[in-house]
């Protein structure tokens, strides 16, 4: 008798506990179903997770070398080619401005550095749908890269249409990457411009206004000044060579 | 409170910019702009594409100063203006405080609005926000709060401002947090704590992840009821709370700033991981040894920056103490870590330090003036002019020399000595080096800076019968050690001379020597007996910071002589200064591009006249420092006979007088030998660099130099003994030969294997299989006792080459005696006896012992012998004058009415001149009828060069003067006709000497008087023109604005300007009023000219008005200002540019379509961007 009162404890507690998952499941239904993968990925999310990684990894790249993937005229530094974006052969000159519109050219070294993914990600997206049963429609067109404060945003002007049951169109697409390279380009532009003006920066006012940069300036003996800008939070790096106001190496 | 805080902020801010500023103002006021030609890059035509000005990007707002025409104008969007610094007009280039959202950027309000649009946020700017600083300050008072978003079928919070949230279609409820229990969201309260961007302290999140009020551990107090609770209003507003676990209140200007919590030293907060760190630096290193070693610790706060030295600096009781290798750092206590920021090595900078009232100290890099110092120096000794330049300088101090009554003076010399380049060092050997590194020169510029105290002490020795023997009648102190020890002293305040220590506390005891030239007397000891106090003051810190933030008067630059090294470079420094050691003749001399220093071997004198005091000084480590060699070979016994000679010659002489030269020799101190490499590699707190590395030893040499992989290491191949053969290139092999060559050594002879004509200077040279410094002796002495070096000096090279002029019997007596007797060999045999036939034996069989050492200080122990010997025949070469001061053909200033000269000939002689060529067919008759004899000395030759100065002072009338010298060499042979007549191959040497034309003017100074802007500041290029002078107007030009300094007059050089007569300098900013531009110009001939010009800069800030609209073909309205008219048909609420254009270009009559039913909404803007807020009129065609 005490061993059925028991089963059927057991067996309430059970029902119970299945009751209160059910419940569970269906509240976090969503976030459950998006964490096992259940729910298949809409074309946004699926551009956004495709090509954020590769933006990234463009930026780093950039990043390392004075916002250029392949500069021609740079410092070599620790092995890696830190573009002069500032720069005199002379001694006792003021620099010349390398590049500029810096922005609008690291915009463009990350748009040059990505177009090949951003073709492998929409027709990896193309034939994931048409694998899922739809009429995918995909007509590519060209796209923009923008630093904009604390974020990279690319935009594509690619339109796709899903046909299934019913149909759905999508008129661009935009895949956001947090990030503060635009705040870098804007120190570094500012460092350049003191370059151009006085031949140096003051590193550390730049700190005292930016509590999250840390700004270092490596002086070389041959005139150049090596800026690594680097957020503390991030840890995300713009890296760059400048020679101003170069004096010889000594008096011989 | 926080008010404090940002002054605070900005004082120190201001601080650093101001240093900054000013060692760019002290650096562009000292340095001496290079050869800059008119078509130089810096300065180029406006219309080339290589023209500098302000790239102005269209679309993004953005503007690039100092960018090129070319490259600019080839991208697209982007517009060129000329002014370098982008003060364009409309302020279009300036920055304003955009406030996007919730953040704040410093950006122009061009690029503020497309920022906006590219985010989708409206955004607002403020102009009334002065400076960056606050700019971002003011992104925390930006006003957030909960924004609920539809997103599909679900609502989400997000924790943003209202702009945002506007954008987004969302619902914003001000400073509500998501977790607000009104606002009915998924989104539970304090989650967790973190880091918030662009805040300083540590926050709650809420369970959607989004931001609350700062962390308390009264959670409730913290939540506030849902609502925003600003920094003030939280837990310990006024508290860094870096020591708090239950505050998450940090402040930047309070020392902390939100961050995970890595270090053993961070306090956790109670809800997480999280700390206010503590940005101070606790433990900042004070003082480091050069190896980076910690020997002093400070607490130092956030921001605060102070100066790291390696030793003791700056002028000491004696001395100026900097040591060789040394640096001056400045240290930053930036965000909790110490950043290290050298100053420029070689003490170019010098770094300087200053302690506020709230005891934080500032400091910063600034230029070090000491060449200003050793140029105030130009008239000689330092009084007068001089003494109150160097005072006014906090670089430069007075070194005084007060040996004797008969021999003290004062120097102006850096209180912060510079340090030398490699190649400059005298090295491991610096007192034995007077070579040099530079072919065309015959001398490193650190040596004619060493060379600065290099004197001669003549003590005055008279035999009294009467009292039985020599007696001094003056300078007896300059026998004494104070001799020794305040010359070296001089001599170590001018830079890395003399006998001090680098920066290891290793004494470099070969800067300097001291020699005694005369029989009577002591020799002062050699300064290296003060080596073991120099090492024991390295070890010995500075005790305070270098001197002013910046200097409050500096000298007149152009004052100063011909650009900032005038008289110091000069390689023929040595040549100018007279007996005294003074300089400043302010010429030099020409034709003399040997290899070096020339050797010439003579100075029998030495053993005739201070034969006992070579005996004597046989001992000591240190010979001549010129290259010239003193005793002239004889052995031994023939010394001791000489001595005897000269004894009983002598004896009885009562009445006698010799001069006794005590000469103290300053050179480079270069390092020492070894290899104490490692200790460059010491860390981050004293970086290794060249300078540093090569100091720390001969054997150091830096690789992978301007990597980020920098290391000192030992040189390779350096541990072998040097193995010694002959330079075949260094010989002139038309003329002759090298032979008998064997390990031991070589002879030098003719083509025909005959001995060498005598006065004939000829090179020669020896090679070593590695790096090493050679030395030469005429005698086989220890490698410290050789005397003579090689023209590359100390050097450690693979090629040792020299130049030397042997003398004949007759020439090496005479110019040890000053006087000779005897018309041949038979006479002077007779006058002479011994002291001839040694002589003769000398020049028979002279033999050079060349011993070389590698960098670890290791010596061939076998020397090296060169066996050389002197035609004994009769002299039959003419004299050759070969070099002038100054210069052949110079052109000198404009009204002068005479000249010094000093004519250089290869042997003794005696010289004369005159105005016309005598013409007379005989040279001795031609040489008898110039009418004005030169003061030659043969006994003084020109040490540097191993030539025989002959002077004079010359009559000099406007025009060309031209002068005819002859010389007549063998001055013993008295009037014997054999002499040899001739300055040039065998005739006249006719000297040319031009005076200047006209005086030198500036002629022209642009600008001039009236310039209007729209804008200030302007950007303003000026520009000097010159004519006349010694060179068409090619002079070098300085400039003064506002009389900034009148009683000092410092005039900066401008950019462009050595040698032309266009001199320009760009890029001046100006504000408005009246400004005075002064400029002072000279030439080389040395003619100086002075102007000034004024120029008022207006400012245009009113907006074009239109006075008049009429009908006249069309719609006419007439503006009171040349403008660009737009007009809108709806309103006046309309972007000017984005108006449709009444006129093309700038006019001041404008035209558009006569149309009665339209409304014309106009706005036009002058040529300075101004323009007023609305329209500037509404026309209705149907009311004119």
């Amino acid at each position: 008798m005490r061993g059925k009162k028991g089963q059927v404890t057991i067996f309430v507690i059970t029902a119970l506990v299945i009751v209160i998952l059910a419940i569970i499941f269906y509240l976090m239904y969503p976030q459950i179903k998006s964490t096992l993968g259940l729910e298949s990925k809409n074309p946004n999310q699926f551009i956004q997770d495709c090509m954020e990684e590769q933006i990234r990894e463009a930026r780093d790249k950039v990043s390392a070398q004075g916002g250029s993937i392949d500069p021609e005229h740079y410092f070599l530094y620790k092995d890696e080619k830190l573009k002069y974006l500032c720069y005199t052969e002379e001694y006792y000159q003021m620099c010349i401005v390398q590049e500029p519109l810096l922005k609008g050219r690291i915009e463009d070294e990350i748009k040059k550095e990505i177009s090949e993914g951003v073709r492998a990600c929409f027709d990896d997206l193309e034939s994931t749908f048409k694998g899922k049963g739809y009429d995918v429609n995909l007509r590519e067109g060209p796209f923009e890269v923008e630093l904009l404060p604390r974020r990279i945003v690319a935009k594509f002007n690619t339109s796709l249409t899903l046909t299934k049951d019913s149909s759905e169109e999508y008129d661009s697409f935009s895949v956001v990457v947090n990030d503060n390279l635009y705040e870098l380009v804007s120190i570094a532009t500012s460092i350049i411009s003191s370059e151009t003006r006085f031949g140096d920066s003051e590193s550390t006012v730049y700190m005292n206004y930016y509590h999250d940069l840390k700004v270092e300036k490596l002086k070389q003996s041959d005139g150049t000044t090596v800026y690594i800008l680097t957020n503390r939070d991030t840890k995300n790096k713009f890296q760059f060579a400048s020679r101003s106001l170069a004096w010889p190496p000594g008096f011989e | 409170m926080y008010q404090n805080k940002m002054i605070r902020q900005k004082i120190m801010s201001s601080f650093e910019i101001f240093t900054l500023l000013f060692s760019i103002v002290a650096f562009s006021s000292l340095v001496s702009i290079p050869v800059a030609s008119a078509e130089s890059d810096f300065i180029p035509n406006p219309e080339t594409e290589s023209a500098l000005g302000c790239c102005y990007d269209t679309e993004q707002g953005l503007c690039s100063p100092v960018s090129k025409k070319g490259e600019c104008e080839a991208e697209e969007n982007a517009e060129w203006y000329a002014d370098q610094f982008c003060n364009l007009g409309g302020g279009i280039c300036n920055n304003v405080c955009c406030k996007i959202g919730a953040n704040n950027i410093w950006t122009t309000e061009r690029a503020c609005a497309k920022q906006s649009e590219l985010a989708g946020i409206v955004s607002e700017f403020d102009a009334g926000v002065a400076s960056e600083m606050d700019c971002i300050s003011l992104s925390t008072e930006n006003e957030l709060g909960a924004c609920i978003i539809e997103i599909g079928y679900e609502e989400s919070c997000i924790f943003t401002s209202s702009a945002e949230c506007t954008s987004n279609g969302g619902d914003f409820s001000k400073e509500t947090l998501c977790s607000n229990a009104e606002l009915n969201t998924s989104c539970v309260k304090q989650d967790h704590i973190g880091c918030m961007e662009g805040r300083d302290g540590i926050y709650w999140y809420d369970s959607c992840g989004n931001p609350e009020n700062i962390y308390s551990s009264n959670e409730d107090t913290s939540w506030n009821n849902g609502m925003v609770l600003s920094p003030d209003q939280s837990c310990n507003p006024t508290s860094s709370n870096s020591n708090s676990d239950s505050c998450g209140n940090c402040d930047y200007n309070d020392g902390s700033v939100c961050s995970e919590a890595t270090l053993s030293s961070d306090k956790e907060m109670r809800a997480g991981a999280f700390t206010c760190r503590d940005l101070s630096c606790k433990n900042a290193p004070s003082r480091v040894d050069a190896k980076g070693e910690v020997l002093g610790i400070l607490d130092r706060s956030n921001g605060e920056s102070w100066c790291v030295y390696d030793g003791p600096i700056g002028g000491g009781i004696a001395f100026s103490q900097d040591l060789v290798g040394s640096r001056h750092y400045r240290y930053v206590c930036s965000n909790g870590e110490v950043k290290v920021d050298p100053c420029k090595d070689y003490r170019e900078e010098i770094c300087v330090e200053k302690t506020a009232e709230s005891g934080d100290s500032s400091a910063s890099c600034r230029v070090n003036t000491w060449e200003q110092c050793l140029s105030a120096n130009s008239g000689g000794d330092c009084d007068g002019e001089c003494l109150s330049k160097c005072n006014k300088n906090p670089d430069c101090r007075i070194q005084p020399v007060f040996v004797d009554s008969d021999f003290k003076f004062g120097t102006c010399v850096p209180k912060y000595p510079p340090g030398f380049a490699s190649g400059s060092f005298s090295s491991a050997l610096g007192g034995y080096a007077s070579g040099a590194s530079d072919e065309s020169s015959g001398g490193t510029a650190s040596d004619d800076v060493c060379g600065l105290a290099t004197r001669t002490c003549t003590s005055t020795w008279i035999k009294k019968c009467t009292r039985g023997g020599w007696v001094v009648e003056n300078n007896d102190k300059c026998h004494d050690p104070s001799f020794t020890i305040q010359m070296n002293n001089l001599c170590v305040s001018l830079g890395d001379c003399g006998v001090y220590a680098n920066i290891a506390g290793k004494p470099i005891l070969t800067g300097g020597r001291v020699k005694k030239d005369g029989e009577h007397g002591k020799t002062p000891p050699q300064p290296m007996i003060m080596g073991i106090a120099y090492m024991a003051l390295s070890l010995t810190p500075a005790t305070s910071p270098a001197l002013g933030g910046g200097f409050d008067k500096a000298s007149d630059i152009l004052g100063l002589g011909s650009g900032v090294l005038s008289g110091i470079i000069d390689p023929f420094l040595g040549a100018m200064m007279d007996d005294t050691g003074d300089y400043g003749a302010g010429f030099e001399p020409s034709g003399f591009g040997t290899t070096g220093t020339a050797l010439v071997a003579g100075g029998i004198g030495t053993v005739v006249m201070t034969g006992v005091t070579a005996i004597a000084s046989s001992g000591t480590l240190f010979g001549s420092a010129v290259g010239v060699f003193g005793p002239f070979a004889v052995n031994p016994a023939g010394l001791v006979i000489v001595v005897i000679i000269v004894a009983l010659s002598y004896a009885f002489g009562c009445g006698e007088v010799e001069q006794v030269e005590i000469t103290y020799t300053c050179s480079a101190s270069g390092p020492p030998v070894g290899a104490d490499c490692e200790m460059c590699n010491g860390g981050d707190l004293k970086p290794c660099s060249r300078y540093k590395c090569e100091s720390l030893g001969a054997g150091c040499e830096l690789i992978n130099e301007n990597t980020g992989f920098d290391e000192c290491v030992k040189r390779d191949g350096i541990d072998t003994t040097p193995e010694i053969t002959p330079l075949e290139e260094a010989l002139n092999q038309t003329m002759f030969q090298y032979m008998d060559e064997s390990r031991n050594g070589v002879r030098i002879r003719t083509v025909d294997g005959e001995c060498i004509q005598s006065n004939m200077a000829f090179s020669f040279g020896v090679q070593t299989d590695i790096p090493a410094v050679c030395l030469i002796s005429e005698e086989p002495v220890a490698f410290e006792e050789m005397p003579g070096a090689f023209s590359e000096g100390a050097i450690f090279t693979r090629n040792h080459t020299n130049i030397i002029s042997l003398p004949n019997a007759e020439t090496l007596v005479y110019i040890t005696l000053g006087d000779g007797e005897g018309e041949d060999q038979e006479t002077y045999q007779d006058a002479y006896g011994e002291v001839y036939d040694a002589a003769v034996e000398s020049v028979a069989d002279y033999n050079l012992y060349v011993k070389c050492m590698n960098p670890m200080g290791d010596i061939n122990e076998a020397e090296y012998k060169i066996d050389m010997c002197v035609n004994p025949g009769p002299d039959l070469m003419n004299p050759v004058v070969a070099a002038t001061s100054p210069p052949e053909n110079s052109i000198l200033g404009f009204g002068i009415t005479s000249q010094d000269a000093i004519f250089y000939i290869n042997e003794p002689t005696q010289c004369k001149w005159d105005i016309v060529n005598p013409g007379l067919q005989s040279p001795l008759e031609n040489y008898n009828i110039l009418a004005n004899t030169m003061t030659c000395d043969a006994t003084t030759r020109d040490m540097a060069k191993g030539l025989y100065p002959c002077k004079t002072t010359l009559p000099i009338t406007a025009g060309t003067n031209e002068f005819y010298v002859l010389c007549r060499d063998q001055p013993w042979l008295r009037e014997n006709e054999s002499r040899n007549i001739g300055a040039t191959e065998g005739s006249f040497y006719r000297y040319s000497l031009t005076t200047s034309e006209l005086g030198l003017s500036i002629d022209e100074i642009i600008p001039e008087g009236k310039i209007t802007a729209g804008v200030e500041p302007i950007t303003v290029n000026i520009s000097a023109i010159t004519s006349g002078g010694g060179y068409n107007g090619a002079a070098t030009c300085g400039y003064e604005l506002d009389g900034q300094n009148p009683e000092e007059h410092l005039y900066t050089e401008f950019l462009s300007t050595e040698d032309v007569s266009a001199h320009i300098q760009p890029g001046l900013q100006f504000l408005s009023g009246e400004h005075t531009i002064k400029v002072k110009c000279y030439d080389d001939a040395g003619n100086i000219a002075i102007n000034e010009t004024k120029v008022d800069v207006e400012l245009d800030t009113a907006s074009p008005s239109i006075v008049r609209a009429y009908r006249d073909g069309g719609l006419v309205i007439v503006t009171d200002e040349e403008s660009k008219c737009f007009y809108d048909l709806e309103s006046c609420n309309f972007d000017i540019n984005s108006g449709t254009p009444i006129t093309a270009g700038l006019s001041t009559r404008h035209m558009v379509e006569w149309n009665p039913s339209s409304t014309y909404f106009i706005k036009c803007k002058d040529k300075w961007e101004n323009q007023a807020s609305g329209c500037s009129m509404i026309v209705r065609p149907s009311q004119l």
